[in-house]
């Protein structure tokens, strides 16, 4: 073999991956694109502001769950605990925020405080003392599980008024859900540039070698699962104003959603590849599902069906181009 | 299978670590159960033992399959549908009528065998994530059953699956007797066999395995199609033990066997660990969850004894081969 073809040989390649990449990347925004197509045949303004906003408030629970869980998975973690902290989030909020005034104030300031806590707690158990993340997370979410239903056995409680009427907010036409979803863009578009940012990226990528050049420390396991944690009680905090009560038993359906909201997005398990666009297009897809379903007048359980579907198809298309060589 | 021999002096320290996660995790099962039988001796009881050995069976049974797949590397989200589709096809399509089992007992594991086929499939060829392979086809299997059983309340389980169950042949429960048979089967399978040891080889290190001769992909298919022979006896232990089913009735069985197994020591990155652990976790965790009752604690107390347990039992059983980091 002549040295040319070698080298064309190696260009191909280099463009098949580039190209494989590109599918990767571009999957949940096409998932998303060709299933907003699909709304849009039975629903009249499915491209309006109305029905972004409409979406958005339906959708933003899993975003924020989702975002959290992606930051995990870049160290090449899972977070069970999110129901957990979710749950827990839901039932204080719902018991304990009084009339409203500086009582609720202080009570969001104390919850927010402890999804970061129960998630540097994650982190010490999974980033320091090097439990299974799987096992560590499942141990807290118990824990969590089992505080809110020691606070609320049933679905209880009720939340002030004013905190309720913040969901329905729309400044400039946009519901602060959207304002919500762009803020937390913003937000990582700077945070990804951050020197922590960077560093808490390639912890993931590749652990020896960033073990190597002094980066692969605890603090950034520490630091993706305590904002992991922060992510889970926020979306709390939002599901109360749309629930005006407080639940148990509300978590749990996001612990393996936001996981697979991460994977659809493009981030992979193993660590090291955050497609935060990816996971919001993600959990907007899994949110569409239902309304599709639901606009079509389909059975409500072939959304489970097709979620299931999508995961497999998508990450199907994700992993054609990336196979390694190895033949085990 | 001679060339993935360990010398002996490191075998001996592997095995006496393993051996030291067991018998912890079984001391500290037995020490709850002694301290708790003390304050309230009816915990003792013949029935209390019983019913705790009852729920432990499947938590164990459901754990085994939870447990092979893990040793491969793994891990089987897809069991609570395969659990709970179990339990409703056999008990549509026996409808009452034990002579039926005959043949729709043999259905139900083909159907299990073939999901845990398209798993291992999946994991090993398409090279999907065990998460997300397993994760999706449980979301398939939940919408499916849904859809194709959900119109109406299923049958109650025919009555020879019932007394199998229930019955009390010995003193022992039925689906105890099943347990222990299975957990001998299990044990010698993975100690005393070629297909254990090309199990460990394939979970500890899937190159060396390959480079040593072990077919991988066909290892680590088969775990995955026994996980899913599991999880389906489970499902069809639980009709006969609840003589009825419902939707949702395998979602207790995915963590608290994945708990059941890091408590006994076994490993979620794959190659290390052993049956009998997870008997031990499956033993700690029902009896955890039996002492409260007793002890008068509302249900919530459970969650967080169950939580508390897994943290501070794997802390102990994994406190020698954890890596620890630098903050």
């Amino acid at each position: 073999m002549s040295a040319l073809t070698v080298v064309a040989q190696r260009k191909l390649r280099i463009r098949v991956q580039s190209a494989a990449g590109l599918v990767s990347a571009g999957a949940p925004y096409v998932a998303l694109i060709v299933l907003a197509f699909i709304y849009a045949t039975r629903q009249p303004g499915a491209f309006s502001l109305y029905q972004l906003n409409n979406t958005t408030v339906f959708a933003l629970p899993l975003i924020l769950v989702s975002i959290g869980q992606t930051l995990v998975i870049t160290t090449g973690g899972i977070d069970l605990s999110v129901g957990g902290v979710l749950a827990l989030t839901t039932t204080l909020a719902a018991t304990h925020f009084g009339s409203g005034g500086g009582q609720m104030v202080t009570w969001i300031v104390i919850l927010l405080a402890g999804g970061l806590a129960i998630g540097a707690a994650n982190g010490v158990l999974a980033g320091l003392l090097g439990l299974e993340p799987f096992i560590a997370t499942l141990g807290t979410w118990s824990l969590c599980d089992g505080a809110a239903l020691l606070i609320l056995k049933v679905p209880g409680g009720s939340i002030p008024a004013s905190w309720a009427a913040i969901a329905a907010d729309a400044p400039l036409g946009l519901n602060v859900a959207v304002w919500a979803v762009i803020a937390l863009i913003v937000l990582w578009v700077w945070f990804k540039r951050t020197r922590t940012g960077r560093s808490l990226v390639s912890v993931g990528s590749s652990a020896d070698a960033s073990f190597a050049s002094g980066i692969a420390l605890g603090r950034y396991y520490v630091l993706a699962y305590a904002l992991s944690g922060l992510c889970a009680a926020v979306a709390g905090l939002y599901l109360v104003m749309q629930m005006s009560s407080g639940s148990a038993q509300v978590g749990d359906p996001y612990i393996l959603t936001s996981v697979a909201a991460a994977v659809i997005g493009g981030s992979r398990l193993s660590g090291g590849r955050p497609r935060l666009g990816g996971t919001i297009a993600a959990a907007y897809v899994l949110t569409l599902v239902g309304s599709v379903i639901f606009v079509f007048g389909l059975n409500s359980e072939l959304s489970t069906l097709i979620s299931g579907l999508l995961l497999i198809a998508v990450v199907a298309v994700q992993s054609l181009g990336e196979r390694r060589n190895g033949k085990v | 299978m001679e060339s993935a021999e360990i010398p002996a002096r490191k075998r001996r320290s592997r095995l006496s670590r393993e051996a030291r996660a067991v018998a912890l995790a079984f001391g500290i099962g037995l020490a709850a159960f002694a301290i708790t039988s003390a304050i309230h001796p009816e915990f003792a009881s013949g029935d209390s033992v019983r019913f705790l050995l009852t729920s432990a069976a499947f938590i164990g049974i459901a754990g085994m399959g939870q447990t092979i797949v893990v040793l491969v590397g793994g891990i089987d989200l897809s069991s609570p549908y395969v659990i709970n589709l179990a339990a409703s096809a056999t008990a549509f399509w026996a409808a009452g009528h034990g002579e039926r089992l005959v043949w729709v007992i043999p259905a139900v594991l083909g159907i299990a065998a073939l999901v845990g086929l398209l798993n291992g499939l999946g994991v090993a060829f398409l090279r999907f994530s065990p998460i997300v392979m397993t994760l999706g086809m449980n979301s398939v299997l939940e919408g499916a059953l849904i859809l194709h059983f959900g119109a109406q309340p299923p049958p109650g389980a025919p009555q020879v699956l019932q007394s199998m169950v229930t019955g009390k042949l010995t003193v022992i429960p039925g689906n105890t007797l099943i347990w222990l048979v299975l957990t001998v089967i299990a044990v010698v399978a993975l100690t005393r066999t070629g297909w254990g040891r090309r199990l460990y080889a394939a979970g500890s290190n899937p190159e060396v395995a390959y480079l040593s001769g072990v077919s991988v992909k066909a290892v680590t298919i088969s775990a995955y199609m026994v996980s899913a022979l599991c999880s389906a006896l489970t499902g069809l232990l639980l009709l006969g033990y609840l003589g009825v089913t419902y939707i949702g009735v395998g979602d207790n069985y995915l963590f608290p066997a994945i708990a059941a197994l890091a408590v006994g020591g076994t490993s979620l990155l794959g190659g290390k660990g052993s049956y009998l652990g997870t008997v031990a976790g499956a033993v700690i965790l029902t009896v955890l969850a039996g002492i409260l009752p007793v002890a008068g604690l509302y249900v919530g107390w459970a969650n967080i004894a169950d939580g508390a347990a897994i943290v501070v039992a794997v802390l102990l059983t994994s406190a020698g081969s954890r890596q620890l980091r630098r903050w």
